[in-house]
């Protein structure tokens, strides 16, 4: 029972990239983690196993793929067809907007469509509008906001200008050719491409390729915790506040039930006080709640990270070189820390150097080299790979 | 031995020892036989208060979230001016005023924070600088709204309960009064789940995202509660001084803010309290002793006290945690 | 309409030559932030101050303030090395015991210093705007150089734009070809490795402070004569414009601040001819605001002044 339980997968990678620039650091990888297991993720220097941390909860955003935890999906896929069409699209729209300043001028200050300067300005104004459709082809999240607040302007200009084109049948430019024959199919033109612009971003499939991302913050509240490879302790603060701050995500106080001494918020304020004080106890530092993190040593700097996240009542947690700087006896000791918080049901991803770590904590293994997935399996298999030997060793 | 680890300004509302000699210097003051001197004392009593309340606002920026903001004169004129010109136009009681201006204050502290969020330190800084002097440009230039240069003359008293507050005292225990206000609401929040994660994302924005705390909006609403604490103490002065001016609300007033909380301790509550105790006082000294025309060039000192303080004592008088 | 338009056109030649003439001076100004921030990425709040002493000292000395009236081109000269040597000053006095300290402290600190300065101006000199007196400043500086129609270029103008185009051709001149440029760049790009690859940082750095001040305190004379005033405050407002210059054409290059100098200069001549004069302060602030919330690194801007 309990064996098909700890089956379920917790968290599932497809295919996720990440580019910086030129450079790929994450190339493809898939992986999983079920439930209560222990998987560690080891590779050279520099293969890409913090970036794909920081893809995971969504510290960086991942170029493309997907990721699934919990059964909710964090990072949608991103296919290159529709990311071509958005771009195709948005090309196409800036060049639209070309004709969206005079509209809007025409609608405040038609005078100015005459005036030298205010043309100058006008164009200058349209190329930062050309400007911002930029962020499109990188599919942040609100770019697709902005470029809807955009189409419903241009339309509301260009009704706006249709109905008081009468009042421009007898203006001219600079007294050479009429304006009033360009004034309404251009307005026409724009409404109706506006509006099938508007259309289209509505569609399921470019909604999608606009992607769901979760903030980090949310992430951690679905139940994903982590520690950093290099410490980021909240260092002026007392041990007791860092794994408070982990209760967080767990806690409902806000601002009025603070200022008035709600019973409510007092209450969980205690709690989270006995929980902090418990993860604290649990890593072995119960005798240095009010210590300032900034203060404590290098090894306990580490278990307080781990505690931190343990406040946060994860699910998985991942670990990003837990044992990174610690003598043989601290790294047993984490061993059996990390063997105690497996057994608490939680399951662990985690990035370690240290072979001797690995091979005793690790039910399965990933490797990574140069951001792509060369092996995977259990440590004995993974021992014997050849790709890995090679990767760790240089090719013979 | 935990009352001796806890900081001073834990124990502000919890330490009798502490608070209450304090809270009977201060209400006494006013009764004290000062002769002639009475009046001006009580003055200066008062506009420390005001500046306690202002210092204790700004704290909530930089000292607990550690964004530098530089234009935090903004919200006092923006306060200021709200309560000034809804009661000249529409003359309307202190309790009606002061929520709305701590309410406009607070709508424009989301305003400019909202663009700000995900820009480092010192582009921060920059942003609320601008911020302040493009409010100041408007208040100077929309005559209709405002009368711009010649100021908001005439604006009445304070009122409680339909009586007009005219005695100095009254004032005094009025903004007194606002202090406790105020205090008593950042000293909860300070050791509460709010100012832990405004704490948090002073020491480390990214692992503060980790631990699952919202940035952004912890960011809006330090940014929200500052600027309505810095709003009704603009609120107050208004009605107090009875006349502003856009001139009021220069740069140098918000450099003279950041100074004295930089002087007592960033993110020490105590600390901004010294500070405005210390400073204010000394200025209007300054203005008294020095000869007209050294006087106005006071803010030398404060400039000095500046740097020497960030080469020195970097974390103020009263820091805020001690190893 | 020809008409109007040829008026319009010549109106609009004018405030091109003033826009490009102020924009010159906003970007001497503005070299000084951008390459200190370069170096040591502090936002120097005290250049602005550097530029007003600059302004001060040649008129104390062309006037004979401290007692001796000094020739015009002299006292130009020594104004310009006194400037250059306190920026320096300020530099080891007030940053250099910060340089590992939070970058809040510096900031902090040259905000200071900013206003301590200005004081110290005020003490001094007093409130009241000081002009050049023509009897000590050559005559042909006000003499209408190029007249075409009514589009007058002064030799004021004149010399403004050519000091201001040598200048910078100098300087980017000495930030390329010279050693001290090479490690003024190698610092910008890794202070540690610089330091490690024998580069004395803390000189260098005085160097730029050195060669960033020496140009404000030019572009400090430069105004003092163009509008004829020369007052303690004069360094806070033409700081803050030159800063947003700084950052419209991304702070950090050279490039970039004579670029974004020159589109402040005209955007504020324009706007203020053109839109409302009494907003013409505000637009250097929009600008400023609107760059750093679009686009942080500006135009050329190397540094991602994004979080993480």
């Amino acid at each position: 029972m309990t064996e098909r339980k700890s089956k379920k997968i917790l968290l599932q990678t497809h295919n996720l990239v990440k580019k910086f620039g030129g450079l790929t650091a994450v190339k493809d990888v898939s992986l999983d983690v079920k439930a209560g297991e222990i998987v560690a993720l080891i590779g050279p220097n520099g293969a890409g196993k913090t970036t794909f941390f920081n893809c995971l909860n969504q510290v960086t955003v991942p170029t493309s793929g997907a990721v699934t935890f919990a059964d909710q999906s964090l990072v949608s896929v991103v296919s290159p067809a529709t990311k071509l069409l958005v771009l195709r699209l948005s090309q196409v729209f800036a060049g639209l907007s070309l004709l969206w300043l005079p509209l809007v001028l025409g609608v405040v200050w038609p005078e100015a469509f005459f005036r030298l300067e205010a043309v100058i300005a006008l164009s200058s104004l349209t190329l930062f509008r050309i400007y911002l459709l930029r962020p499109l082809s990188r599919f942040r999240p609100w770019s697709r906001l902005l470029l809807i607040i955009f189409m419903l302007v241009d339309i509301v200009c260009g009704a706006v200008w249709l109905a008081r084109s009468a009042e421009f049948s007898e203006i001219s430019f600079f007294g050479l050719f009429p304006f009033y024959p360009l004034l309404v199919p251009g307005a026409i033109i724009l409404i109706a491409g506006a509006l099938t612009l508007l259309v289209m971003f509505n569609l399921p499939r470019v909604r999608e390729a606009f992607g769901r991302y979760l903030r980090a913050d949310t992430i951690t509240r679905l139940g994903m915790g982590r520690t950093f490879q290099n410490i980021r302790l909240f260092s002026s603060l007392s041990a007791l506040d860092n794994v408070k701050l982990g209760r967080h995500c767990r806690t409902k106080a806000n601002f009025f039930g603070t200022v008035f001494c709600l019973p409510q918020a007092r209450r969980e304020e205690q709690d989270s006080a006995e929980k902090a004080a418990e993860c604290l106890r649990f890593v072995g530092l119960g005798d240095q709640l009010l210590t300032r993190a900034g203060a404590l040593p290098y090894g306990d700097q580490r278990r307080l990270e781990i505690a931190r996240a343990l406040a946060t009542e994860p699910r998985l947690l991942l670990l990003d070189e837990p044992a990174a700087g610690m003598n043989p006896t601290e790294s047993r000791e984490l061993i059996t820390l990390v063997r105690r918080i497996s057994r608490a049901g939680i399951a662990i991803l985690i990035i370690e150097h240290d072979m001797k770590v690995i091979m005793n904590l690790a039910d399965r293994i990933f490797v990574l080299d140069h951001g792509e997935l060369i092996a995977s399996g259990t440590p004995e298999a993974i021992r014997k790979d050849k790709k890995v030997i090679e990767a760790y060793l240089g090719a013979q | 031995m935990k009352n001796k680890a806890m900081h001073l300004d834990d124990r502000l509302f919890s330490d009798k020892k502490l608070y209450l000699p304090l809270l009977a210097v201060v209400l006494i003051l006013p009764w004290l036989p000062m002769g002639i001197a009475g009046p001006y004392v009580i003055r200066i009593a008062t506009l420390t208060l005001v500046y306690m309340v202002l210092a204790l606002g700004l704290n909530v920026v930089p000292g607990f979230t550690g964004l530098l903001d530089l234009g935090y004169v903004g919200f006092f004129g923006i306060g200021a001016y709200t309560a000034g010109l809804l009661t000249v136009y529409y003359h309307w009681s202190l309790w009606l005023v002061l929520p709305l201006a701590a309410l406009n204050g607070a709508l424009w502290g989301i305003l400019r924070g909202a663009p700000t969020l995900r820009l480092s330190d010192d582009y921060f800084a920059i942003v609320t600088f601008g911020f302040s002097e493009l409010i100041i440009l408007v208040i100077k230039n929309e005559l209709w709204l405002t009368r711009g240069p010649m100021g908001v003359p005439g604006i009445a008293r304070p009122d409680l309960f339909g009586i007009v507050l005219n005695q100095p005292w009254q004032t005094y225990y009025l903004i007194f009064f606002f202090l406790l206000l105020v205090l008593w609401t950042v000293v909860r929040i300070r050791s509460s789940r709010l100012g832990r994660a405004w704490f948090a994302i002073r020491e480390d924005e990214i692992a503060a995202e980790c631990v699952g705390v919202n940035v952004a909006r912890y960011k809006i609403i330090a940014f929200a509660l500052s600027a309505a604490i810095g709003a009704l103490a603009g609120a107050f002065y208004a009605r107090w001084f009875r006349f502003i001016h856009p001139d009021m609300f220069k740069f140098w007033e918000s450099i003279l803010i950041l100074c004295l909380i930089v002087f007592g301790g960033m993110g020490s509550i105590t600390g901004a309290l010294v500070g405005a105790l210390v400073l204010i006082p000394l200025t209007e000294i300054l203005r008294i002793v020095l000869p007209p025309e050294f006087s106005n060039a006071r803010y030398l000192v404060f400039g000095l006290l500046i740097v020497v303080m960030m080469r020195w004592r970097p974390a103020g008088l009263l820091p805020v945690e001690k190893d | 309409m020809l008409n109007t338009l040829l008026e319009q056109s010549s109106l609009f030649l004018q405030q091109l030559v003033n826009g490009v003439t102020l924009g010159s001076i906003y970007a001497l100004i503005a070299v000084g932030y951008t390459m200190v921030y370069g170096v040591i990425q502090l936002i120097n709040f005290a250049h602005g101050e550097i530029y007003m002493l600059g302004a001060f000292l040649s008129f104390s000395l062309v006037t004979g303030f401290f007692g001796i009236g000094l020739p015009f081109g002299l006292a130009v000269v020594i104004a310009v090395i006194f400037c250059a040597l306190a920026g320096v000053f300020l530099d080891i006095v007030a940053y250099r015991p910060l340089r590992r300290a939070p970058r809040l402290a510096a900031l902090i600190t040259a905000i200071g210093m900013s206003i301590f300065l200005q004081n110290l101006a005020l003490l001094i000199w007093g409130a009241q705007i000081k002009s050049f007196p023509r009897a000590v400043v050559p005559a042909f500086l006000f003499a209408p150089a190029l007249q075409f129609g009514d589009v007058v270029i002064s030799w004021l103008q004149v010399v403004i734009l050519t000091t201001a185009v040598l200048l910078m051709v100098m300087l980017q001149l000495i930030v390329h070809y010279t050693r001290i440029g090479r490690a003024m760049r190698a610092i910008a790009q890794d202070k540690t490795a610089a330091a490690l690859m024998g580069v004395n940082v803390d000189r260098v750095v005085s160097y730029t402070f050195a060669l960033g001040s020496g140009l404000g305190g030019v572009a400090g004379i430069l105004v003092g004569l163009y509008y004829n005033a020369v007052y303690p405050t004069m360094g806070y407002f033409a700081g803050i414009k030159a800063f947003a210059a700084a950052v419209l054409g991304g702070i950090g290059s050279i490039p970039g601040a004579i670029l974004g100098g020159g589109i402040l200069g005209l955007a504020e001549v324009f706007g203020g001819g053109y839109i409302s004069s009494s907003y013409s302060d505000g637009i250097a602030y929009a600008v400023m605001i609107l760059v750093i919330l679009v686009k942080p690194t500006g135009l050329f801007g190397r540094f991602a002044r994004d979080k993480a």
